[in-house]
Parts: C-alpha cells; structure tokens; sequence
C-alpha cells in the first residue's frame, strides 16, 4: 500500500487509527504492528515472511550479542555473522541479477538469473535493523527483548517503505512507551497533507512531462525540451520523496513518534556538498555513522579519506539501483565532493550566485544520469542537454507545464514554509488544509498517473 | 467539544471527513455504470481465500476503491478544473485544441503495430484473391493546424506510407490512399471535435476515395432527396470522456437515408433482425456513436430488398466504418461486416461462401495500432 492512494487515505487511515487511539496503551504497539503487518502485506503478501524472517533473526542475533558480553571473539562471529545475513539478503533481493547479467555479459557465461522481485522497503529496512545491530555491539544501545517491540520498529509502516531511514537509537524510547497528545496528532496532520499535495499535486503533475520524453523518444527532442525534462524530473524526485518522508514524519506523529526531518530545502545549496546535507539526510547519516566513520573517516591521512570518500559514494550510488548508472551518479558526486574538499569550496564560499548556478546545474545533470537507466539513452540525453539542437517541441510543454513548475521551484525555497507557516495555525491553515486535501482525492479519483519511484531502492 | 474543535480543527475536519467517507463507501449502493466517463465501474469484490493468496482481491478492491468513490463525479470535474487553471491544455491524455476540438495525444507507436501489419501483410499474401486495404488516419493527422502549437505527435501518415509501400510488391493488394481526400477538406467538419471517430461528412471523403480503389460510381448526396439527411444533436463522445472539462461544445450527429434493406446480425447463435442501419434509442444515451450499425456485432449482412448492382462486399473493420457503411448500400446488393474484436467464426469460411465478394480492410489508425485481435484474420 503506498499513502497516495484513495485505499489509504479513506480505508486503511480510519480504520487503523480509530483502533490505535481507542487501544490501551500497553497494546497500542500490537496494535501498531497488526496494522503495519496488513499495510505491508496488502501489495506485498509473499515479502511477509521474508521481512519477519529478518527481524527474528535479527532479534535472536541481538540477544546473542548481549548475552556475549565478554566473550570477545565469538560476540564477534556473532556480529559479523548477522551483518553478513543482512547484507546477504537486501544482495540477493536486490543485486543478484545485476551481477549474474554482468558476469555473463563479461565472461560469455550463460547463468540463469535469479526468479526475484525487489521486496519493498528492502533497502530501508535491512538499513534500519542494521543500525540497531550496530549499535547493539558497539554498545549504544541496550538490548532489546521484546520481540514485538523490535517487531514493531522494523515494519512500522510510516516509513517502512521509502523512508526516512530511522535508526533504532531514535526511537527505542517512544517503542517502550510514547505519550499520544492531540496537539502532535494535529500537527503530524498538517504535515501529511503537505505531504500528500507535494506528492500528488506536484511530483506526479511534473512528472507526466519526464514521462512523455520518455514516449517521444530522446533522440527527438530538443535542446530547450530536454532541458525543460530535466528540471522536471528535478521537481519530481524532490517533491516525490520528500512528499513521502513528510507524510512519514506526519503519521509518525500521529502514532506519537518523533521521526528525524528528512529533507531541508537542497535546492538552496550552495555547493554538492551542501546538497548533500540538505537531501536524504537519514540516508547520508547512515552512510556516515555506518560505514564512513568506521572506515576510519578523514582521519587517517588524506589518501585515506580519499578512499573512504570514493568507497562511500560507490556504495551510496548503488544502493539507489542496481545498475550502472546508479554506480556513475554515485561516482560522480565523489567527483565533485572531492573537487569542492581540495579546492572548489573556497571558491564558492566567494561567489554567491555562481555557487547556486553551479549547484543547481551538477544536481540537475545528476538526475539524469540517475533517471536514465539505459547508459546509451543517457548518452543520447546528455547531448540532446549540451549538443544544441533546435525545434519547437518545448513551445506546447513549457505552456502546459510552466505554471506547475514554477510552482515547484518557488515551493523548493523556504520562502512558501515562511508564508505558510504563519497561518498554519489558523482558520485559514485549515481551510488550506481540507482544500489541499479534496484537490489531492480528485487527482487521485482520476489517476491515471501515479508512480512509484523508489521500487528499485 | 466546541473548545476541541477550535483547538484541533485539522483533526476533527480529517476524523469527521475520512470516517464518513468509509461510511459512504460501505452503505452506498455500487453504481454500475459511469454515464460522464462511458464506461463501466468495478463493484466491491467480495474476499475469496484464493483472491487474498494470489494478490487478485487486493488489485480490485484498489480499483474498486477508486472508482466507488463517493461524489467520484464531482472530484473528477474538480480535477479537470484544476488542470485548467494550471493552464494545462489536456487532460488524461486529451488534448484541447483550436475551438474546443479535442484531440487524442500519440506520441509513440505501440508496439502492436508491428505485429498487426505483419499479420495483415501475410493475410494478403497468402490470399488467393484481390484485397483492397484502407487505413484512415485520426484527426491530430489530418488537422495538425488545429493543434496547440508546438505539440508534435507521431506522423502516421510515414507510417500508413510505410506499411503501403510493404505491401506494394503484392500483387493481390490494391491499398487505397484516404489520406489525401480527407486532407483536401480538412477545414471541414470531418472529424468529430468530442469524439475519436470521424464524422458521416469525413466518413462520405473516405467513402470517395474508396469508390475509386473499388471502381464505384459514388452515391452524390444532392442526388438524395432533401429529407434524407437526418440530424442529432448534444453527441458528447469518448474524447470528452477522458477529458471532462470546462467549455467544450457538443457535437451534432447526422445521418442519411438507405435503400430499403435487410440487416441481420448474425454473431450469436440466433439472428438478430434490425430494421434499417440505425439505432435510434441510442440517440437518447450517452454514447449516440453507437446508433450506426447498431454498434460493433461479430458478424453481420446488410442485403438490399432489390438487388441491382451486382456487387457483394465483404467489410473487416473497425467502428469508424460504422457511418461510412450506409452509403456503400448505394453500390453493393449485399454487405457483410466483420468486426474481429467480436466475431468468434471462422472467416476463411465466409470468404469461400462469397467467393466473388470485393474484400476489403478498412480500419483507423489508432485501431491498427493498438488493437489485438488481428490474429483471428488466420482463423
């Protein structure tokens, strides 16, 4: 089930917070997990086991681990062995096949591959569990003996399937017990509508145009066209995703959680590496506490760094897909993050208008790179972007789509959050909150447009 | 309470509004059919142990939930609404264009259209006799001016040129060019400004060309009588259903007047006599398209009571032949219509009852590219 949809917004919402609220506190996380277990389990019913099957073993680990204290060596086979499971699993859901067409492809083989579907949320929750084992060993966190409460972590459903990532140290206190006021189910309101609109009203509006070069065919567009799909698909990931972490945040509210801010306006960096902090930041967190700074970080001399960098964003690249142009758009963000570490940033710091032009142009080619999955289609993308060519196809598009995507560029700046933020507590945030609401359930009652767009993280 | 809701207004608006919408759902009766779309509506599927296991019950109670939404009509015109005041010029794939004339929005062959000129071309070559082929472009082709500017759809008049060209080395193939009478008057009404079919005037150029393919003598409607001519009008057709907004006039049907005749649809296992070509009860519905040929039958003969031409043809086709079919009453004694889509015989069977039957293939473009059932042409 994803949030956008008429089946959860006028089904599943009543339904399950009705029984939620009612619920004595001591079983609202059974309540909490039944619900997350039917939200998961309804486009997805074959994936259950596999994700109950990861918090058992994950919770027999953990209990392992803890009951080791001491024993050095073996509480570390024990560590590393469900590390090697995690791993193992999102690897064989996720990247088998990638690998076994590559292998053929390079080594004339010819392996059969694999009968999987990516699982939902795999990416997530594999990176979720992995905290709280990582945690568990380097001794942050305290064991966890419930299995429900564990349970209940891992496929809680606000952000079970596209974030944001929240790692277990977050929320163990809110698991053992949370107070739910009326104020936070407001506010956790407000945000999922905001959310929704930035989903339904705007990704999925600009995201037609992306879709439509797609149907014309790259190599027949214009320069003007291609650029104006770019910024499209631009909009569209951003509103997109960070439509779906503040519906996340929302619920989580909601359910009396408070989950981390995902987003915070990355349009208005100044530098990638500004970007970066700005966009996915439960992701980019993970990747440091997890991975760079247990490599050492930067301080182990400046090679090191360097290497650690180029392991990161490989890494980071490729688990946004399986496949080679995730690998590039990763790499190419090393590029430019290392370029503005020796000497770009200095530079930018200087020029402030330069700073966001050269920002915006390294984030927008980078969306192509990462929405073209065929490379000689990317190819052919970034010449029709750089290599000019004439014609009046933008003409009809920029008419049917300026107004929505100057809306989005005006509403990726803080400028709108001010504006609203004023009334929001008003008459006048509710009005703008039940108006935003029935326009989100027309788009949807006549949808023939509503993507998914993170079944292949 | 009152102190609530003035402390919590989102709350209570979403408790209030979500939980009379799942009230609506459960007690108000499923409609049955879509009038502003034309279309059937899924009703609520009931849970079946095989439906949950295999994902079936799911996909349609989603679907189910979509179109059972209640005041489902009125969010879909809001949403068109909206769409216009984000100057959108389309909606759900219709384009609006010059004066309200709604076109189709193709950007790209499907790729059923490779498959279907293949099987259409080995059709023909394997045939032991003369096969005339028509294909009728829509109106985004004929009429590009009347398009928002700068919207560049796919050119299917390459592609009908190229599946000709294909076919020009087979002798048995006699294709017939509609595209260039259609465009000699495309400042006329030729095509509907709602709807995807052409209009009986488009209908009469194709007819034109095809009469000269076929060595006709065309029927010239001054020849009628001036009470041959019949008129309908607030026709709403298909492209306005998936369009649904704001200032787009309805369109007028017209009709004319056929020799007195016999027509039996033969598709089920009885016949099914009619009385003339049109159906006019359906002049009174939604879809006032339908009244040509009462509808698409499998399988149906149009026989003349007095026979004096000497002709029979044998017609496979799509719904746009449905208005063009009356005048070819003026030069055939007996018409039989094939509709792949729904005949379940065996056609290699009823080409060898009319052996002497002109065979011909006339379908729309969109049709050639979309559909598949062009296989049964083998049965």
């Amino acid at each position: 089930m994803v949030f956008s949809s008429l089946l959860f917004l006028f089904w599943f919402m009543p339904l399950f917070f009705a029984v939620y609220y009612i619920t004595p506190k001591r079983a609202k996380n059974a309540v909490l997990f039944a619900g997350s277990i039917v939200f998961y389990g309804w486009g997805e019913p074959k994936y259950l086991i596999l994700i109950l099957v990861s918090v058992l073993f994950n919770y027999l680990a953990g209990l392992l681990i803890n009951a080791l204290y001491g024993r050095t060596a073996l509480r570390r086979a024990v560590f590393s062995l469900s590390v090697a499971f995690n791993t193992g699993v999102l690897f064989f859901f996720k990247y088998i096949n990638f690998f076994i067409i590559n292998i053929n492809r390079l080594a004339g083989t010819s392996i059969t591959q694999a009968d999987v579907t990516l699982p939902l949320g795999i990416s997530f929750y594999t990176f979720q569990i992995m905290s709280y084992i990582i945690d568990l060993y380097r001794e942050r966190v305290a064991v966890e003996r419930s299995f429900l409460r564990l349970g209940t972590y891992i496929v809680m459903f606000p952000q079970l399937i596209a974030g944001p990532i929240v790692v277990y140290s977050e929320v163990n206190e809110g698991l053992l017990g949370r107070r739910i006021i009326p104020g936070d189910a407001e506010e956790g309101l407000k945000l999922f509508v905001v959310g929704l609109a930035s989903k339904v009203m705007i990704a999925n509006n600009v995201g037609r145009l992306w879709n439509e070069i797609g149907e014309i065919g790259f190599s027949n567009i214009s320069t003007a066209l291609a650029w104006l799909g770019a910024i499209a698909f631009t909009l569209q990931i951003y509103f997109d995703f960070n439509g779906y972490s503040l519906m996340a945040v929302g619920l989580g509210r909601m359910l009396g959680f408070c989950f981390p801010r995902n987003f915070n306006y990355p349009y208005i960096s100044g530098s990638v590496t500004e970007f970066w902090r700005r966009w996915h930041i439960t992701l980019s967190s993970w990747f440091r506490d997890y991975l760079y700074i247990p490599l050492g970080g930067n301080r182990r001399g400046r090679l090191r760094t360097y290497v650690n960098l180029f392991i990161v964003w490989f890494v980071t690249g490729f688990w946004h897909g399986a496949d080679w142009n995730f690998i590039l758009w990763g790499i190419y963000f090393f590029i430019l993050i290392l370029l503005e570490r020796i000497f770009l940033l200095r530079f930018l710091e200087k020029h402030g208008i330069f700073s966001h032009v050269y920002t915006m142009l390294a984030v927008i080619v980078s969306w192509v790179i990462f929405a073209v999955t065929d490379l000689k289609e990317l190819g052919v993308y970034l010449g029709r972007m750089f290599l000019p060519r004439t014609g009046s196809d933008a003409l009809y598009y920029l008419g049917n789509y300026g107004f929505i995507i100057l809306l989005g560029c005006v509403l990726s700046t803080p400028a709108a959050k001010g504006l609203y933020g004023r009334v929001k507590d008003g008459l006048c945030g509710t009005v703008i909150s039940a108006v935003l609401f029935f326009l989100c359930v027309a788009y949807l009652a006549d949808a023939s447009f509503n993507p998914f767009l993170y079944f292949r993280f | 309470m009152a102190g609530f809701i003035r402390k919590y207004p989102v709350t209570v608006f979403f408790a209030v509004i979500i939980s009379a919408f799942l009230i609506g759902y459960l007690v108000k009766p499923d409609t049955e059919f879509s009038e502003l779309e034309n279309r059937y509506l899924t009703k609520r599927p009931s849970v079946t142990l095989k439906g949950v296991s295999d994902g079936s019950f799911m996909e349609t109670f989603e679907t189910y939930t979509a179109e059972q939404l209640p005041f489902r009509n009125a969010f879909i015109r809001l949403k068109a609404a909206a769409e216009r005041v984000m100057l959108k010029k389309e909606n759900n794939g219709i384009v609006c264009g010059r004066d309200g004339q709604l076109f189709e929005k193709l950007l790209a062959y499907n790729k059923n259209l490779q498959r279907n000129e293949d099987i259409i071309a080995s059709f023909i070559n394997d045939s032991d006799r003369r096969v005339f082929l028509g294909i009728i472009p829509n109106s985004f082709e004929i009429q590009k001016d009347r398009l928002p500017r700068g919207l560049t759809m796919m050119s299917e008049k390459e592609a009908i040129d190229g599946f000709y060209e294909r076919l020009s080395e087979s002798k048995y193939c006699k294709t017939v060019n509609i595209y260039d009478e259609l465009d000699a008057h495309r400042d006329e009404r030729i095509y509907y400004f709602t709807d995807h079919h052409w209009t009986t005037r488009g209908a009469y150029y194709g007819y034109l060309s095809l009469c000269r393919a076929l060595d006709l003598e065309p029927v010239e409607l001054e020849s009628l009588p001036e009470d041959a001519v019949k008129r309908a009008q607030g026709f709403y057709g298909t492209y306005y259903a998936k369009y649904k907004g704001i200032g787009i006039s309805p369109d007028e049907i017209t009709w004319y007047d056929t020799p007195e005749l016999s027509y039996v649809n033969q598709s089920g296992s009885e016949p099914v006599y009619h009385d003339g070509l049109y159906d006019i009860n359906k002049l009174s519905g939604y879809d006032k398209y339908a009244m040509f040929m009462y509808g698409n039958p499998g399988i149906a003969v149009a026989e003349l009571e007095k026979k004096e031409h000497g002709r029979e043809l044998i017609l496979l086709k799509d719904s746009y032949s449905n208005c063009l079919i009356p005048f070819f009453t003026y030069n055939y004694d007996r018409i039989t219509v094939i509709d792949l889509r729904y005949f379940g015989g065996k056609l290699s069977e009823v080409l060898e009852k009319s052996g002497e039957a002109d065979l011909l293939l006339l379908y729309n473009f969109s049709h050639l590219n979309e559909d598949s059932n062009f296989y049964k042409l083998r049965s």
